[in-house]
């Protein structure tokens, strides 16, 4: 990441930089070197912060952090897997829920002939991006909550509070930016080569299949791990829907009542109140910044990839 | 131009931003902790404001344990508690001195919503409420109610009212069982599920559940001896999930905070907390 | 066969417009209904469950803007160092990247931790503000970033062959050129943070009691996103629904608002974008 940015900066580079460019040097210079340079440290600071940090409980807990589905700050143990199990499992339904509508929906506004539905149609999806997440808790909490618990307690839904719940608000969240991403992508690739596909006499459909979606594959791709990223991040919508119900494990009663029923993810553990009742504790602390730090990797680790990957494509 | 104007905007901010940080105005009390006694607190403040012009700040986020640590760390000047500070409080915040200022009684019932009352589902006995939270009981018609399985919402252990709860079910905070269920944070979170989910048991505070038609207080069997959480039994703590409503301070008081104590010992004050379904502490008259 | 998959795109194309429209119609119809002059006038009153939401606004108001003026240096100072430091650009933009990634409540923990406990400042706006600020410079950046590239380069040309510096061409050309798009970029960015919840939750918010902020330290302020998200824990409260309803609306109203410019210029993008105008068989 950025370590392998830096190192493509040779030392004749700098020697060079210096060297030529002392004569440039300027206040305004001087200030954006100052900010670029403090946010620079600042976040490498709170990186080796939470590095340290993180250590007390890695000592006492060891790979069970990751392993064992045991959080109970009460009984001074970290075990996080449900947690992490939570995390994944809601932002990949989430993915999975929205993935065909968002690509197969951006394909159908793609060959709308009416220019004016089209343009309401983009308008009204981009709107919807716009939509606070904590707006989008509400309509989970007062609608869907009670309109899944009316169509699920027969499968064994108890309180309407759950991983499907959360995967399905988060399918929505996610949907509008997926839909603009493909939509954006299939217009460049349709640009290209719809009158090709014309002349050849193709139909939409076998224009997609064997033009656009291999050409657009890489972009869809970049766009779907895009979406699982802030899937993954969100914290407020999901914390009102979810139950928060630490250490439940698929292992336990099947996947069904797993997912039908509550759960507790990464980011709603850490938008609760253990924030600050942790602060006395300096496991437990270290525990939630152990948290934290595994959300940092993630959602970094993600960009850099799709980052390198469309570098690697363009 | 705009340079310009930038220029000014950002000088403007940074005088404005130096001169808030030398000059340090008459703060206002912060005031942090549990869900139960906020609502008094809040009207207070409201009276405080509008008659004596004190600043109060007033949240509830993360409940009674929030509030000792905020208490603990400066952030706040006053806790609401609505429990006793117990043996762990103390030892984790060692170094600090509290003073509890008792301003109500409250009790902590278990609720449920008023459909399964009327269904049959009247009162549990302590080794009944053991069973139902050790996960041992799964449905409510081992205890004379409908078919229904029994969906136990946890208060965040953090909460003053699911201490009150652990302690007077299982003695020991610390005897209590590790087991994970639903949890909820807040007062009105815990009213709002438990009259939303079918078959939900909560811990709730006895002055909430009184106030709202949609759920019912469970009586306790003690004994064989059926104990409603009325105002007799509270103020005898015969009930055994009584509780003393408090605030806390941990440093000498001030002028402002000396007013809004007294005022939540004066009438005017216990008229408040008598208003919100709790019980007075002054003896006066009601 | 190839009409059944077209047939299922369209199905799936209005499912989601359907979605859409649902959305945006229960936001406004339940909405509407608490949603008058003393409701956006009048402070909050009995714990939320009546008056008004005037102090709400305010103080989002107050977050964005330091939100605004801090990160405008700081993204400025990046475009900058975009331009004119080539060596710095990869390290850059991987950083920009890098934050614009992480999710909004680990920036709520470490602005906790450092703001609220390390510096002692309690609960206070500037914080909140701060922190806001990190979050939206990154994609403020990119704007910025892309808005540069996209100028036409005949003004470079000119103005290099003039003889000017950089530092020149950057005051006397670049920031006057980008002023609309920064602007637009801004108000789009301080939309989405007029909506964020998770960083100020620690930091700078309280649910009541805090008015307009006399200092930087133990001053906290309310907030639209966070009264909404501590009203919906009370969901069940007939007279919190209709008050959650109208902020909910009055929120996305805001935002809105904020993000026109936004808008405004998007449709004018758009009219580059091809569109289907060859009609493929089936």
């Amino acid at each position: 990441m950025a370590i392998s940015g830096l190192a493509k900066i040779k030392t004749k580079h700098v020697l060079a930089f210096f060297a030529e460019h002392r004569s440039r040097a300027s206040l305004t210079r001087l200030i954006a070197l100052i900010v670029f340079g403090s946010v620079i440290f600042l976040s490498l600071g709170a990186f080796i912060f939470l590095v340290w940090k993180s250590g007390i409980v890695l000592r006492q807990e060891g790979p069970s952090f990751f392993l064992e589905a045991n959080w109970s700050f009460r009984g001074n143990s970290y075990g996080a897997k449900a947690l992490f199990l939570g995390s994944m499992i809601t932002a990949f339904l989430a993915l999975m829920i929205c993935a065909p509508f968002s690509l197969f929906g951006a394909w159908a506004l793609q060959n709308l002939r009416s220019e004016k539905t089209r343009f309401s149609i983009e308008a009204l999806v981009t709107l919807m991006a716009s939509v606070p997440s904590v707006v989008y808790g509400l309509l989970g909490i007062l609608l869907l909550r009670p309109f899944l618990l009316q169509i699920f307690s027969p499968f064994g839904m108890e309180t309407g509070d759950g991983l499907l719940t959360a995967s399905l608000l988060l399918s929505i969240m996610i949907l509008p930016m997926l839909f603009s991403l493909h939509l954006e992508n299939f217009s460049k690739i349709s640009k290209k080569y719809r009158e090709q596909a014309f002349s050849l006499g193709l139909s939409r459909t076998k224009f997609f299949w064997s033009v656009v979606f291999p050409l657009g594959l890489p972009a869809i791709l970049s766009s779907f791990a895009l979406g699982l990223g802030r899937a993954a991040g969100e914290t407020v919508a999901v914390f009102l829907v979810i139950g928060r119900l630490d250490n439940k494990l698929p292992s336990e009663g099947g996947w069904i009542d797993y997912l039908l029923n509550a759960g507790q993810s990464m980011t709603t553990k850490l938008g609760g109140p253990e924030i600050f009742i942790s602060h006395q504790s300096p496991t437990h602390e270290s525990a939630l910044l152990l948290l934290a730090l595994c959300l940092i990797l993630m959602s970094v680790g993600t960009s850099s990839i799709l980052l390198k990957f469309s570098k690697g494509e363009a | 131009m705009f340079t310009k104007l930038f220029k000014s905007l950002l000088l403007l901010v940074l005088v404005l931003g130096l001169g808030s940080l030398v000059a340090q105005v008459d703060a206002s009390i912060k005031i942090q902790g549990s869900s139960t006694v906020g609502p008094i607190v809040v009207k207070a403040a409201e009276v405080l404001k509008s008659n004596k012009d004190i600043d109060i700040v007033v949240d509830t986020f993360g409940g009674s344990a929030t509030g000792l640590s905020s208490l603990a760390s400066g952030i706040a000047q006053f806790g609401m508690i609505s429990k006793e500070i117990s043996q762990e409080d103390k030892k984790k915040y060692s170094n600090v001195h509290f003073t509890t200022h008792l301003i109500g009684l409250d009790a902590v019932a278990l609720v449920v919503s008023k459909k399964l009352y009327d269904q049959g589902v009247k009162s549990l006995s302590l080794s009944q409420i053991r069973e139902i939270y050790e996960k041992k009981m799964t449905n409510w018609k081992e205890v004379g109610g409908p078919d229904q399985k029994i969906i136990f919402l946890n208060k965040e252990p953090g909460r003053g009212t699911w201490e009150v709860f652990a302690k007077a079910v299982y003695g020991k905070l610390k005897r209590t069982p590790l087991v994970s269920h639903l949890e909820v944070g807040s007062n009105e979170e815990a009213k709002s599920k438990v009259i939303s989910t079918p078959g939900a048991l909560t811990q709730l505070s006895v002055a909430w559940a009184e106030k709202d038609p949609r759920v019912k207080a469970l009586g306790l069997l003690v004994d064989g001896k059926l104990i409603l959480p009325d105002e007799k039994h509270i103020r005898s703590k015969e009930y055994p999930m009584s509780r003393n409503l408090y605030l806390v301070s941990s440093k000498p008081l001030n002028k402002d905070q000396r007013e809004l104590l007294n005022f939540l010992y004066s009438n005017a004050g216990q008229n408040i907390v008598g208003d919100y379904g709790y019980l007075r502490v002054s003896k006066d008259k009601n | 066969m190839a009409i059944a998959f077209h047939r299922f795109c369209q199905f799936l194309l209005i499912f989601v417009v359907a979605l859409a429209l649902a959305l945006f119609s229960i936001l406004i119809i339940k909405g509407i209904a608490g949603f008058n002059l003393s409701f956006l006038i009048e402070p909050m009153a009995n714990a939320g469950l009546s008056g008004g939401v005037r102090y709400q606004i305010l103080g989002s108001l107050i977050l964005i803007s330091s939100a605004a003026l801090i990160a405008t240096p700081i993204a400025l100072s990046f475009c900058y160092c975009f331009q004119n430091l080539s060596p710095f650009r990869r390290p850059l933009i991987t950083l920009l990247h890098a934050l614009n990634s992480i999710p909004s409540i680990v920036f709520g923990f470490l602005a906790f931790l450092f703001f609220v406990i390390y510096l002692s400042w309690g609960k206070s706006w500037l914080a909140g503000g701060i922190i806001l600020a990190i979050m939206i410079t990154p994609s403020l950046s990119f704007f910025l970033i892309d808005s540069l590239k996209a100028l036409p380069t005949k003004y470079t040309e000119t103005t290099k062959s003039l003889g000017l510096s950089f530092d020149q061409r950057w005051w006397k050309l670049y920031v006057p050129l980008l002023l609309k798009p920064y602007l637009t970029g801004l108000f789009l960015s301080l939309g989405r943070a007029a909506g964020e919840t998770a960083p100020i939750l620690f930091v700078a918010c309280v649910f009541y009691g805090a008015g307009l902020p006399t200092g930087i330290k133990d001053n906290p302020i309310l907030s639209l996103s966070y009264h909404i998200f501590q009203l919906s824990q009370e969901a069940y409260d007939p007279q919190a629904v209709s008050r959650l309803w109208a902020s909910a609306l009055l929120i996305v109203l805001i935002v809105l608002v904020l993000q026109t410019p936004y808008y405004y210029f998007w449709n004018k993008k758009r009219k580059g974008s091809q569109h289907a105008k060859l009609k493929l068989t089936d």
